[in-house]
C-alpha cells in the first residue's frame, strides 16, 4: 500500500497552491463583497490556461489527463483561497467529464477544447428544478422532437455559472409515459441560444462571487445533434456524474476547512490572554487536534474515492462517504476556527466569517448530506443477502 | 416544587404582551443597528410605564418589584424580537445606585428611567477580551486633580454608533495590579478626543472600535472609588444574570424555523421531524436553565454557575436551530436575507460575546465542580 502522491500530482498541487496564493487570495475578500466579475472571470481564464478546467480530460481534447486525484488536490488548494473560484472550476470539470463520458466524437471535439482552454468561461450543469432537487427524477422540463430539432420547455434553478457558462448540460424528460428517471435525456445547450433566458444571480449567503441562476427555457430550439448520449438514458448519466462531482465538492470543503483552521492555528500562537499564548490552553489545543484529525480523515476518504474512480472501479459509495464526511467536518472546522478568534471571528476584517459562510453550502449542493446517507445506506443494505 | 409564576406576575406578562403588539415588527433583537430609532422609541414608551425601573428601589423612582418582573419583561421582548435589554437601566443604573455620587444619581437615574439616555459598554480591548483584567486604556489624573485623561482603544462595542454615553473601564493603577487597578467612568460620547469607528460584522450589522485620544473626563464622572471597578462590574453583571439570555429568543427561533419548514412542505420529512424533536428539547433545557438562574437570584443565591451553564446551552441552541434549517430547509434557506441564514449569521456571536463558551466552561468546572486550575 502506497499513500504517497506521484510527481505529477505533486506538481499540480503545487501549481494550484501557488496560483491560489498569488492570484486568488489577494482578491477573494473583494470578490465576496463586490462580486468583481471581471477579476473573477480573469482568474477562470488563467486557470484554464494552467490546465485546471479539464484535469481529467484526455489530452487530445485539450485536457490535462492528470486524473481524479490531481483534480481533487487542485480543487482543495483553490478553495483554500477562494471557494467561489473553486466551485466554478469543479463544476466546469464535471461538465467536461459528462461530455467526455457520453458525447460522440463530434461533440467532444467541438466542446471539450472550448471548456478546457477557457474559450468558454465555464460549463453549466442543469439538473435541479424547483420541484426536483434531491429527487431529480421528478423533473418537469420537457424536450419534444420537432423534425430535425428538439424543443425545450421548463426551468432549471440554482445553476452554477448560469450567467457566463458557454455551454450547459441540460436534462429533460423525453418520454412522458416512462417511470420517473427512465424517460430523461441529456442535451448540450449553448449559452445565448434563442429561447434560453438566464435569470439574475441569486443573492446568496456564501460563495457570492460564483453566480447561481435560474435557466428559463421557452420553446428553446436545439438541433438533433445536441442530444448527449442515448435518448432516455440521461438520468443514469446524471447520477453517475454527480458521484464524480461529489469528489470535487468534498475537496472544496476540505480546502475551506483547512484554510480556516490554518488561520486559527496561527492566531492561537500569536494572541495572548491571561499572560500567555492562547495556544497554551489545552481546551484550545484539543479543539485543534480534533478538527485537524477530522480533516485529515476527510482527505483520506477523498483520496480513496478519487483513486477508485481513477482505476475505473465503482466509486459511488466511496464518493458519497467522502462528501458527507468532508463537508460536515469542514463546517465544524470553520465554526471552531471562528470561535477561536473570539470577537475577531465575527467581524468582516478577518476571513473567518467568509469561510463559515462559504463552507455552508457544501453539505447541500451536489446532493445533501441526507442524500449521501441515503446512497450509502442503500448500497450497504443491497449487499445483505 | 412550583415553577409557575404568580397571578400578579402573569397579569404583568399579559400587560407586556399587549404592549408589545405595537412593536412586533421592529426586529431589533437580532440586529439593533438598523432599527435603533424604533427601539429607542419603544424604550421611551416603556419608560412611560416605568418598566425600565421595575426592580429599582422606590427612592429612585423605581417600582421595587422582584427579579421575576424583569425576567418576564425581557423574555417577552426577546420573544417578540423587539430588542435586547438596554445597558442603561441595568448595568449602568444599578451600579450608580450602589456606588454613584448623589450628583450622578440625580443627573442620570431620572433620564435612564424614562429611556432618554443610552450607554455603550466599553470594556473589551483588542488585547483584552476574555482576559479583561489585562486591559490597557489609561486614565491618568491631571496635575490639578480635576480631570482624568483617557488614552487607548476599545474594541467590539455593540451599538456604540447610536448611544449617547460611554460606560468605560480604564486603568488608573498599575498594569500588574490587573483587576485591582481599574476604574469606571461615564463619558458623553461627544467629548473631544473620542472616535467611534465601525467594524462591519458577519450579520451585516456592526460592532465598533472606540478610540480615546487625550479625552478629558471630570473626576466627578468616575463611578465608585479609584481602582475599585472590578467589584462594581462583577456585581453589575450579577444583577443582570436573569435577563442576559432570555429563553424567549430560542423559543421564537424554533417557532420561526418550524414555520419555515412547513412553508417549504418539509414538515412531514422524518429526518427533519427527528431533528426538530431534539431541538425542542434543547429549547426546553434553555427555558429551565433560564428559570433556574431566576430562582437563584430570587433566593439570593450566587447565580454565577447557573448563568454560565445557561449561557452555554442557550447559545449553542441559538446556533443549532438555524444550522439545522440550513441543512434541511432547501437552498432558499441560504438566500441572503432570508430568515434561516440571517438568524444563523447572527447566532455565531452568541458563543463569543459576553464571555465565550470556553470561558463559561472553565467557570463551571472551577466553581461548580471545584476542579482546580
Ligand atoms: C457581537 C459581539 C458584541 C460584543 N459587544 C461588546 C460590548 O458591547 N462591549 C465590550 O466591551 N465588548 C463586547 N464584545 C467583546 C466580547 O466581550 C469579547 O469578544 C469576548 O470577551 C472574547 O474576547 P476576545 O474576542 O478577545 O477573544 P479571546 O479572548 O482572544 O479568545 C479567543 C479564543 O480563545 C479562547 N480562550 C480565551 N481564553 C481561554 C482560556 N483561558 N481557556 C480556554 N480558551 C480560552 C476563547 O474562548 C476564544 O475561543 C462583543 C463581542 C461580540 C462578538
Ligand atoms: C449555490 C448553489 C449552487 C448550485 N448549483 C447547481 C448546479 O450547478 N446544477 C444543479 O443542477 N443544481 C445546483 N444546485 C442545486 C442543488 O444541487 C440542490 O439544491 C440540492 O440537490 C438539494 O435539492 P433541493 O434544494 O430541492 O432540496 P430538497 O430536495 O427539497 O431537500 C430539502 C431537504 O430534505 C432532505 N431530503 C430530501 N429527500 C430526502 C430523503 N429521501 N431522505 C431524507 N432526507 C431527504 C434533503 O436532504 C434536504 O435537507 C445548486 C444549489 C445551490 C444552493
Amino acid at each position: 500500500m502506497d499513500l504517497s502522491l506521484s510527481e505529477e500530482q505533486i506538481m499540480i498541487q503545487d501549481m494550484a497552491r501557488k496560483f491560489a496564493r498569488e492570484e486568488l487570495a489577494p482578491v477573494a475578500e473583494q470578490l465576496d463583497h463586490s462580486g468583481n466579475e471581471e477579476a473573477f472571470l480573469g482568474n477562470l481564464k488563467k486557470l484554464a490556461e494552467l490546465g485546471c478546467m479539464g484535469l481529467n480530460i484526455q489530452s487530445q481534447y485539450g485536457g490535462g489527463a492528470a486524473g481524479v486525484i490531481a483534480f481533487s488536490l487542485a480543487i482543495t488548494e483553490l478553495a483554500k483561497a477562494c471557494a467561489s473560484t473553486a466551485v466554478t472550476t469543479s463544476v466546469t470539470n464535471m461538465v467536461a467529464e459528462v461530455i467526455q463520458a457520453i458525447g460522440n466524437e463530434e461533440q467532444k471535439q467541438h466542446y471539450l477544447p472550448k471548456l478546457c482552454s477557457g474559450e468558454y468561461a465555464a460549463g453549466g450543469f442543469g439538473l435541479t428544478e424547483s420541484s426536483a432537487g434531491s429527487d431529480p427524477s421528478r423533473m418537469k422540463t420537457r424536450a419534444v422532437r420537432d423534425g430535425d430539432d428538439w424543443i425545450l420547455n421548463g426551468n432549471k434553478i440554482y445553476i452554477t455559472s448560469g450567467t457566463y457558462a458557454g455551454v450547459f448540460v441540460v436534462w429533460a424528460v423525453t418520454d412522458n409515459d416512462a417511470k420517473p428517471g427512465k424517460g430523461i435525456s441529456c442535451f448540450l445547450v449553448e449559452g445565448g441560444t434563442p429561447g434560453l433566458t438566464i435569470g439574475k444571480p441569486e443573492d446568496k449567503m456564501g460563495q457570492k462571487a460564483s453566480h447561481t441562476n435560474t435557466l428559463f427555457f421557452e420553446d428553446c430550439r436545439i438541433p438533433a445533434s445536441a442530444l448527449l448520449g442515448k435518448e432516455n438514458d440521461g438520468f443514469r448519466v446524471a447520477v453517475g456524474e454527480l458521484a464524480g462531482g461529489r469528489i470535487g465538492i468534498g475537496s472544496l470543503a476540505l480546502g475551506v476547512g483547512l484554510a480556516a483552521m490554518d488561520y486559527a492555528k496561527q492566531y492561537l500562537t500569536e494572541r495572548e490572554q491571561f499572560g500567555q499564548k492562547l495556544a497554551n490552553f489545552q481546551a484550545l489545543q484539543f479543539m485543534l487536534a480534533d478538527r485537524y484529525t477530522e480533516l485529515e480523515a476527510a482527505r483520506l476518504l477523498l483520496m480513496q474515492a478519487a483513486y477508485e474512480k481513477e482505476q475505473g472501479n465503482y466509486f459511488g459509495t466511496a464518493a458519497s462517504m467522502a462528501k458527507l464526511f468532508a463537508t460536515e467536518k469542514a463546517n465544524d472546522a470553520c465554526y471552531t476556527a471562528l470561535q477561536m478568534l473570539g470577537g475577531n471571528g465575527y467581524i468582516k476584517e478577518y476571513p473567518l466569517e467568509r469561510y463559515a459562510r462559504d463552507v455552508r453550502i457544501t453539505s447541500i449542493y451536489e446532493g445533501t448530506s441526507e442524500i449521501q446517507r441515503v446512497i450509502i445506506s442503500r448500497d450497504l443494505l443491497r449487499t445483505v443477502s | 416544587m412550583n415553577i409557575n409564576f404568580s397571578k400578579q406576575e402573569l397579569a404583568f406578562q399579559t400587560e407586556v404582551r399587549e404592549f408589545l403588539q405595537d412593536y412586533n415588527d421592529i426586529d431589533g433583537f437580532l440586529s439593533q443597528g438598523p432599527v435603533w430609532p424604533q427601539v429607542r422609541a419603544m424604550f421611551s414608551a416603556m419608560g412611560e410605564r416605568n418598566w425600565l425601573a421595575l426592580t429599582w428601589p422606590e427612592e429612585y423612582g423605581g417600582m421595587g418589584k422582584g427579579h421575576s418582573y424583569e425576567y418576564i419583561l425581557w423574555n417577552e421582548v426577546a420573544y417578540a424580537r423587539a430588542a435586547r435589554n438596554p445597558l442603561s437601566s441595568g448595568v449602568v443604573a444599578k451600579s450608580i445606585m450602589r456606588y454613584g455620587s448623589d450628583e450622578q444619581k440625580q443627573t442620570f437615574l431620572p433620564k435612564i428611567r424614562t429611556g432618554e439616555v443610552h450607554f455603550s459598554l466599553c470594556y473589551s480591548e483588542p488585547e483584552a477580551g476574555s482576559d479583561l483584567a489585562g486591559l490597557r486604556t489609561k486614565a491618568q489624573l491631571n496635575d490639578a486633580g480635576t480631570h482624568y485623561v483617557l488614552n487607548g482603544q476599545k474594541c467590539w462595542q455593540s451599538y456604540a454608533q447610536d448611544m449617547d454615553f460611554l460606560w468605560i473601564l480604564a486603568r488608573t493603577g498599575k498594569q500588574e495590579d490587573r483587576g485591582r487597578g481599574l476604574s469606571l467612568f461615564i463619558c458623553d460620547k461627544q467629548t473631544a478626543g473620542i472616535t467611534v469607528s465601525p467594524l462591519p460584522t458577519v450579520d451585516d450589522d456592526q460592532l465598533n472600535e472606540v478610540f480615546f485620544d487625550n479625552v478629558e473626563v471630570p473626576v466627578a464622572q468616575r463611578v465608585g472609588p479609584e481602582n475599585g471597578a472590578w467589584a462594581i462590574i462583577g456585581e453589575a453583571l450579577a444583577d443582570e444574570r436573569h435577563i442576559q439570555f432570555p429563553p424567549g429568543r430560542v423559543r421564537r427561533d424554533l417557532e420561526e424555523m418550524v414555520d419555515w419548514l412547513n412553508a417549504q412542505g418539509l414538515g412531514d420529512d422524518p429526518v427533519i421531524r427527528e431533528r426538530m424533536a431534539h431541538l425542542v428539547s434543547k429549547v426546553m433545557e434553555a427555558e429551565i436553565l433560564g428559570l433556574r438562574v431566576l430562582e437563584a437570584m430570587e433566593k439570593g443565591r450566587n447565580a454565577t454557575v447557573d448563568a454560565a451553564m445557561n449561557k452555554i446551552v442557550h447559545t449553542l441552541t441559538c446556533q443549532d436551530i438555524p444550522r439545522m434549517v440550513l441543512d434541511y430547509g432547501g437552498p432558499e434557506a441560504l438566500v441572503n436575507g432570508y430568515r434561516p441564514e440571517q438568524i444563523w449569521r447572527q447566532s455565531i456571536m452568541e458563543t463569543i460575546g459576553g464571555g465565550t463558551s470556553e470561558i463559561m466552561r472553565s467557570v463551571v468546572s472551577r466553581q461548580a465542580l471545584g476542579l482546580k486550575g
